[in-house]
């Protein structure tokens, strides 16, 4: 299984988070959603975790970016390992996890560099939406997760909706997200991304619609997957 | 973590820091208390008031084992009679009505406090430092904010001010509050009467200021607690000083029998603090720290006491997902959850004083009508008992 040839799944393009790099723990930044985003996806990964706790399990965060996720994963007792991209992301992620006093091991590159680890859970939150190769990293994601691992994502629908709000509203009206941070024709329909975790060896998919509310800055669950939604993915039968 | 950096730190160990800090122990949850006074004074401190414990807050109590600790010295009230002045019970709630159980219970603040702290210095999640008191606090950068005292700096990265009515924390962390003087003076001393209260509460409305009568558990003697309130011109009237007792009783009007005797009496100002932001930063108030109100309706512990409930809850829950104690999403959604309650309470009070109290023509037909259209409404009646009782706002 390791001897597949992992293409890169780096996105290039993706300059926007160069810029943003001051503001990865400014709650009250550019990054203020995904601040607020934490306590609801953090409910769902340990109401979702089958293990029940997070102690001493290895996790690995894709797209980690400042390592919001990756800081409460670790307080509360998992060795996190999380992966990004961008370096300044990284280094701002490296420097945070110092100030805490938390053991944070994050690596600034590929998902490939991680590929003779093992974990117990990946989480992968509003990352898909910004990748060149989604398979990719779901194939890959597989290979790394040992048995009855969980896969943990989150990312935007692809409707109209979505496009009104979560690029036209959200970049341009209320302006809390940053311009240029979304391209439509990633974002990714719930269907989709199921036929592709079935697709490569995960064998139950669970979808969960997310509700956000930017002018109390607040989320909360919803039966609709309209914009945005998280997900679990597990591989029982590996 | 060394002795002088703690998560949490509460600041002032009246009835509302003491609880809060019971609170955060049964979830397995340090905190640290620093109060001004020493320990014997804060035992001793000459509380000779009641407090009118709702249902919401005997609830708090009894889960905490604190209730059992007070060992049946404690007074139900099984009904609370209204009237303007002298006038017959305009309005009488009956605890028969709802199936909540008794409307309140009438505790001795001495003994709360004697309990609390007891309970506080057996827990081995809570640590006290008596004698310090708050000279300054510096919280610009939120991982490293401490506060100032005479002999050291201690570092927190959550402060909770519950240092009462005219709290310092308050002031140094620079959060804005309204203030208002109700130029009344209440005078609060216990009395004892010929005939039993059979736990009858009595809440008289003068145009001085209202009267209100709170039975007291006391095997020996008939006694009730008195909370009176006048307004400051009459109060400071030597006339009034003089004549006081027989004032006491034009108003009293044998209610529970022939007055027998009245207490030490002690007089309080009586004012309105309400800040406009609960929290700032990392500094979060609770209690009378961070609105003080009338004691028109008895409300304020009560009050206070939800906020130390609902501050613990979130600060578990941030724990739980892994965030620290201060997590501005999960503070705004506290501060949600508070804001209403509070500023109803502050409002009510306030207004209620204000149409309860002077004499014009208007406002005595308006609290009439009032009065009437309360008391024909069993609607309106329970609701009011069920938000007097503190269930309204612990729901959630
Ligand atoms: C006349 C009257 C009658 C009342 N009756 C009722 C009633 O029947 N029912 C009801 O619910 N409520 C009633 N209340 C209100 C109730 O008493 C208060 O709401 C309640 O006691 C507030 O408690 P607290 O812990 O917030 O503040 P406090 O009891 O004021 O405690 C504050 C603590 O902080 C400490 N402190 C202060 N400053 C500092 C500093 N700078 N540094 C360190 N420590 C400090 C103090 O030593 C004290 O221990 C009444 C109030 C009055 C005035
Ligand atoms: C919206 S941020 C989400 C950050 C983080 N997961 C969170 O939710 O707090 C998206 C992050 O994905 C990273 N990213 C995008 N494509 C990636 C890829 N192919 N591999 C690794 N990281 C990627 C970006 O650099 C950026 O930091």
């Amino acid at each position: 299984m390791k001897s597949k040839n992992y293409k890169s799944t780096l996105n290039h393009s993706s300059k926007v988070f160069d810029n943003l790099s001051d503001e990865w723990w400014d709650e009250n930044g550019s990054f203020k959603a995904l601040h607020s985003f934490n306590l609801i996806r953090l409910e769902y990964l340990k109401k979702n975790n089958l293990k029940k706790s997070f102690n001493g399990l290895s996790v690995l965060d894709i797209g980690c970016g400042g390592g919001i996720l990756c800081e409460p994963l670790s307080r509360l007792g998992a060795e996190v390992t999380g992966i990004d991209s961008n370096e300044k992301a990284i280094n701002v992620a490296k420097e945070h996890a110092k100030m805490k006093n938390l053991k944070i091991n994050y690596i600034n590159g590929e998902l490939s560099e991680v590929a003779k680890y093992n974990f117990d859970i990946i989480t992968c939150m509003e990352v898909l939406e910004h990748v060149e190769n989604v398979n990719q990293i779901i194939s890959i994601s597989n290979d790394i997760l040992r048995k009855d691992g969980i896969f943990f994502g989150s990312t935007i629908n692809k409707t109209l909706c979505s496009f009104l709000f979560a690029i036209f509203f959200a970049e341009n009206v209320l302006q809390i997200v940053p311009r240029g941070t979304h391209e439509w024709k990633k974002f990714l329909k719930p269907n989709y991304v199921k036929t592709q975790f079935l697709n490569n060896g995960f064998n139950n998919f669970e979808v969960q619609g997310v509700n956000y509310n930017p002018f109390k800055n607040r989320w909360s669950f919803s039966e609709k997957t309209l914009v945005n939604y998280m997900f679990f993915a597990t591989n029982s039968s590996k | 973590m060394t002795k002088n950096h703690h998560e949490i730190i509460i600041c002032g160990a009246g009835m509302i820091g003491l609880t809060f800090a019971l609170l955060m122990a049964e979830k397995k949850i340090k905190v640290c208390i620093v109060d001004k006074n020493d320990k014997e004074s804060l035992l001793k401190q000459q509380d000779n008031r009641t407090t009118a414990i709702s249902q919401g807050s005997y609830r708090i109590f009894r889960k905490l084992g604190i209730w059992k600790k007070l060992k049946n010295e404690f007074q139900s009230i099984n009904q609370i009679f209204v009237s303007e002045g002298l006038g017959s019970h305009d309005i009488n709630f009956d605890h028969k009505n709802l199936k909540e159980g008794p409307l309140g219970f009438i505790v001795n603040n001495k003994l709360i406090k004697r309990t609390l702290l007891n309970e506080v210095s057996k827990s081995k999640y809570i640590s006290f430092k008596y004698c310090t008191e708050i000279f300054n606090i510096n919280n610009e950068d939120i991982d490293n904010s401490f506060i100032e005292t005479k002999n050291v700096k201690l570092y927190f990265r959550m402060l909770v001010a519950a240092d009462g009515r005219f709290s310092r924390t308050r002031y140094h962390a620079n959060i804005k509050y309204y203030f208002h003087d109700y130029q009344q003076t209440a005078f609060v001393f216990n009395i004892s009467h010929t005939k039993k209260h059979h736990g009858v509460a009595l809440e008289r409305f003068f145009p001085t200021g209202p009267l209100a009568i709170l039975p007291v558990k006391n095997l020996k003697i008939n006694q009730s607690s008195v909370v009176w309130t006048v307004d400051s011109g009459v109060a400071n009237d030597d006339v009034f000083k003089i004549n006081f007792r027989k004032e006491f009783e034009k108003k009293y009007n044998n209610f529970f029998g022939k007055l027998i005797s009245l207490s030490e009496i002690k007089k309080y100002p009586l004012n309105v603090f309400s800040c406009y932001d609960i929290f700032k930063r990392n500094v979060v108030l609770i209690g009378d720290a961070c609105q003080a109100i009338h004691p028109i309706a008895g409300q304020g512990f009560n009050l206070g006491l939800r906020d130390a409930f609902i501050l613990a809850k979130t600060l578990e829950k941030s724990k739980e997902l892994g965030l620290e104690p201060f997590n501005l999403s999960l503070m705004k959604s506290y501060e949600n959850m508070r804001i209403i309650d509070k500023t109803l309470l502050v409002n009510a009070t306030h207004n209620l004083n204000g149409l309860f109290s002077g004499s014009g023509e208007f406002k005595s037909l308006l609290r009439k009508a009032g009065l009437r259209i309360f008391a024909q409404s069993t609607f309106l009646k329970n609701q009011s008992m069920l938000f007097a009782m503190g269930l309204r706002s612990l729901e959630a």
